[in-house]
């Protein structure tokens, strides 16, 4: 049982360990030097520091080695952020720091596994088949977690920038969108945990000659997604076998695969490409026309001669994708609106041998028109895609499972950001739009409704085939109508809504009780969003979102209600607590989790925090939050349920 | 209003609750002696299949699966009673006599995706005519059901009534403890690993469904 102790201590040190570092990290000062050349330079930290400890987030399933290892792990993170500006430059670093002070080691989650063949004890005699499990899941747990809980400093992001009234160049990270993101899209998603960027050079040129605006982006430099997966404790890591030349350079002091005992050599589970782009802009006040270009260029894993893909799913195993597209907008429709569209043409060519392909052509139309008159707003977005695919990372599915969604485009689904709805290669395939009205009946009383229909050729079949034939088809119908309402001085606001989809492929399925249907899904649904004013500084904030869902392809036997609710309560202006219920009926999962939170701004003059000087808080979860699917504007993620506590300490000086 | 007194209250209860948390948890630091022991006396090397050192990457010799399924479903009228062992072993071809690919396939019965590609389409072969086109060209090919609808293992029933309603004809059968999970992330289904029977080395690996890449690159193995 020493190991035992020592791990509890070890454990114990973490915990103590990353409190007393979260108030040494405080000792950092604003700064501002003396004039260097006329001007000083001014710097600013900021830090972010997280710690958490996740117990059993009750997901674990028999022979399951992924489910069960993240149980009973633990992270203390950091981000320390540091700008320095000085006249037109400014020098930026942001070192990120994961370090896991435990986690199940291949021999627990092996024991665990053999526990769960048995109710949930260890028996008190093994049979020969409890052995040969044990065996095979002490193995493959050791590759599990040969690339994950993995503890790294890294420099995360970093650039040095030059901004003047018409140039603009960036040396290093930077993020970057194309028009609607079509074309290219890489930038960071809070609500996905999400922060790629583009290491490498980009140039920013601006020319203004009344009436008419130009606008010219040069970018080239190599993706550069968020390495540590804080949910999962996976972490992206490269060998040198995917960093040839130049990339080296850009992945210096980036975290690498580790070789282990289960894996004797190490492997990459990602390999930075590359990318090129430009994007030329021209507006007036009533007309704007845009041209972007891009090529993504994949790495492959140089070995023994040979260069192989990562993956080989059609997009990943193309070494080259090129896209580029044409905008066209009206800025103002005689006061009375705006138009946009944009035609956008992908070439996916130069594939693997082993994937024995010669190139894939497809192309997308989008188009976004809003027109308003008196109290009536119309809003209708159209789409027609042919097999059009996003900019997925080069990364490897099965040894980096929570990465699959990581893409560098964004194709515009024309729904709401929420939306989690559209499956497989739904967005790839696809023809349909949807048409928004909103009414204001009264000064602050709106009500609005949506209309969408939507043709999938991807969605029920091979998600990257784009067949349209009509055994392929989901015709798909989204409907929602909701009200909004604010008080006078907007201090109280609620939002209802009320929604369907209907989603039916065009040929019989056969459900898991092997009857036949032509419901691929349907789901209605109810969200809300309110807040009342108590006091000037007090407010009761209550937020759902209901759903009755039924699936007939990897869903459940039966259609299930699933929903969360948040009740918060702002106690002044810088305390926030709040209460969250989630509930799931889907026989798979849990069926309910509970959490709460508490918030504490740190902002202006405190007299036992001085030294900070900017907007900084802390907060802290204590509870179960449900995993799954989250999506935001079509790019969606899956995130594993977390049970425990976190806490986490914004700070700016 | 003066809110120091609960933040500083807060800090304390989070310091108290992730202590708690951390060592709150289970622990599993011994194997127990008498595992050990069964482990030891039920590991005997094979004569019937390549010698290790075994791996899951491609290149590497995988290491002798075994599961209970059929060697042919439709001829044993999908009885459970049929059921045989099957094992990579059986497959494994030195000389190329019979087949010269072995392509093993993983599914779920919660997978969508696994559905459309046993099931096909109009447009689209199943994995059954996809093998069988193949079977004169030295393709063979095994199936693994290794979940139900709620991500528990499958059993002998769930790999009957999948069999049934694909039809399926090749070498087929369960995997409850799901020990394809030593190459297959059981999340990313279907999963798709092509062995060469002479050696039993892994040639290719697919996650997911991904016809427009599996085929033509079985296809380009088999004409080498």
């Amino acid at each position: 049982m020493k190991r035992a102790g020592l791990r509890q201590v070890r454990r114990f040190l973490g915990v103590a360990g990353a409190g007393l570092c979260l108030s040494v990290s405080v000792a950092a000062r604003a700064l501002e030097t003396p004039p260097v050349l006329g001007t000083p330079v001014e710097a600013e930290v900021s830090a972010t520091s997280s710690v958490l400890y996740n117990t059993d987030n009750r997901n674990s399933r028999r022979s399951d080695v992924a489910s069960s290892s993240d149980d009973d792990w633990g992270l203390w993170a950091n981000r320390v952020d540091a700008r320095a500006r000085w006249n037109q430059w400014q020098l930026s670093l942001r070192m990120d720091s994961a370090w896991f002070y435990t986690s199940r080691s291949p021999s627990e989650v092996a024991l665990r596994l053999v526990e769960l063949e048995h109710g949930g004890r260890l028996p008190n005699g093994f049979s020969p088949a409890d052995a040969e499990l044990f065996v095979q899941k002490f193995f493959q747990a050791g590759q599990e977690q040969s690339d994950r809980f993995v503890n790294w400093t890294y420099p995360a992001k970093y650039s040095l920038s030059y901004t003047a009234r018409h140039f603009e160049a960036t040396l290093g990270d930077f993020q970057a969108q194309f028009g609607r993101g079509l074309v290219l899209s890489v930038r960071k998603e809070d609500e996905l945990l999400a922060d790629t960027s583009i290491r490498g050079a980009k140039a920013v040129l601006r020319l203004k000659q009344d009436p008419l605006r130009l606008r010219f982006t040069g970018l080239a430099g190599v993706l550069n997604p968020q390495r540590i997966d804080y949910t999962s404790g996976r972490v992206l890591g490269t060998t040198r076998a995917v960093r040839p030349g130049l990339l080296g350079v850009a992945e210096a002091g980036m975290p690498t695969a580790q070789a282990s005992a289960f894996t004797p050599e190490a492997r990459p589970n990602f390999a930075p490409d590359a990318v090129l782009g430009a994007e030329l802009e021209g507006q007036s006040k009533w007309l704007a026309l845009g041209l972007s270009g891009s090529r993504l260029q994949r790495t492959c894993v140089r070995e023994n001669g040979e260069c192989s893909p990562l993956a080989l799913d059609l997009v990943r195993a193309a070494r080259s994708i090129d896209t580029w597209g044409a905008s066209l907008g009206l800025p103002d429709l005689w006061g009375h609106g705006a138009w946009f569209v944009q035609y956008a043409q992908q070439r996916m060519h130069d594939f693997a041998p082993e994937a024995n392909v010669v190139s894939v052509e497809g192309h997308a139309l989008y188009s976004n028109l809003t027109v308003h008159s008196g109290p009536v707003t119309l809003g209708l977005e159209g789409k027609h895609y042919r097999s059009f695919y996003p900019l997925r990372a080069n990364i490897d599915p099965g040894r980096a499972r929570e990465f699959v969604p990581v893409q560098y485009s964004a194709v515009p689904t024309t729904l709401p950001v929420w939306n989690d709805t559209e499956f497989e290669g739904f967005n790839t395939c696809v023809t349909g739009g949807r048409i928004k009205s909103d009414v204001e009946l009264a000064p602050r009383y709106n009500v609005y409704a949506w209309l969408g229909r939507y043709n999938t050729w991807a969605e029920s079949v091979a998600a990257n085939s784009c067949q349209t034939e009509d055994a392929n088809l989901n015709r798909v119908w989204d409907v929602a109508q909701g009200i909004a309402v604010a008080s006078q001085r907007r201090s109280s606001l609620a939002d209802f809504s009320l929604g369907a989809r209907f989603d039916a492929t065009e040929r019989q399925l056969q459900d898991a009780r092997n009857q036949t249907t032509d419901v691929f899904y349907r789901e209605v649904y109810t969200r809300y969003d309110v807040t009342l004013a108590l006091t000037s500084e007090q407010s009761l904030q209550f937020q759902g979102w209901h759903r009755r869902r039924r699936q007939t392809l990897g869903g459940p036997v039966e259609p299930w209600f699933q929903g969360t609710t948040v009740t918060a309560l702002q106690w002044g202006p810088r305390l926030n607590l709040a209460f969250g219920l989630e509930y799931d009926q889907n026989p798979a999962f849990p069926d309910l989790y509970l959490n709460g939170q508490v918030r504490y701004e740190l902002d202006g003059p405190e007299r036992w925090l001085p030294w900070i000087t900017g907007p900084s808080n802390v907060a802290l979860f204590v509870g179960q939050r449900q995993g799954g699917l989250r999506c935001v504007s079509g790019v969606c993620r899956v995130f594993a349920p977390f049970e425990g506590a976190r806490l986490d300490l914004a700070m700016s000086f | 209003m003066d809110t120091r007194p609960f933040a500083l209250c807060l800090s304390a209860a989070l310091g108290s609750a992730l202590v708690l948390c951390a060592c709150g948890s289970r622990e599993h630091d011994e194997i127990p002696p008498e595992l050990l022991v069964a482990i030891a006396q039920g590991r005997t090397p094979s004569a019937d299949y390549p010698a290790g050192p075994y791996g899951s990457e491609i290149g590497d010799v995988a290491q002798n699966v075994c599961l209970q399924g059929w060697r042919n479903p439709a001829a044993s009228a999908y009885a459970e009673s049929e059921m045989t062992t099957l094992c990579f072993s059986d497959f494994w071809d030195p000389e190329a006599e019979q087949h010269s690919l072995l392509l093993v396939n993983t599914s779920a019965v919660w997978c969508g995706a696994c559905r459309s590609e046993f099931g096909g389409s109009a447009s689209r072969p199943s994995l059954e005519q996809e093998i069988d086109a193949r079977a004169e060209r030295g393709l063979v090919a095994l199936g693994a059901l290794f979940q139900d609808a709620e991500f528990q293992p499958a059993t002998a029933a769930h790999a009957r009534l999948w069999a049934q309603t694909f039809e399926v004809g090749f070498p087929f059968g369960v995997d409850g403890p799901f020990a394809m999970g030593a190459f297959a992330d059981p999340m990313l289904q279907p999963y798709n690993l092509l062995l060469d029977t002479r050696t039993m080395r892994i040639v290719l690996q697919v996650q997911g469904d991904e016809p427009e890449t599996l085929w033509p690159a079985i296809d380009q193995r088999l004409g080498e």
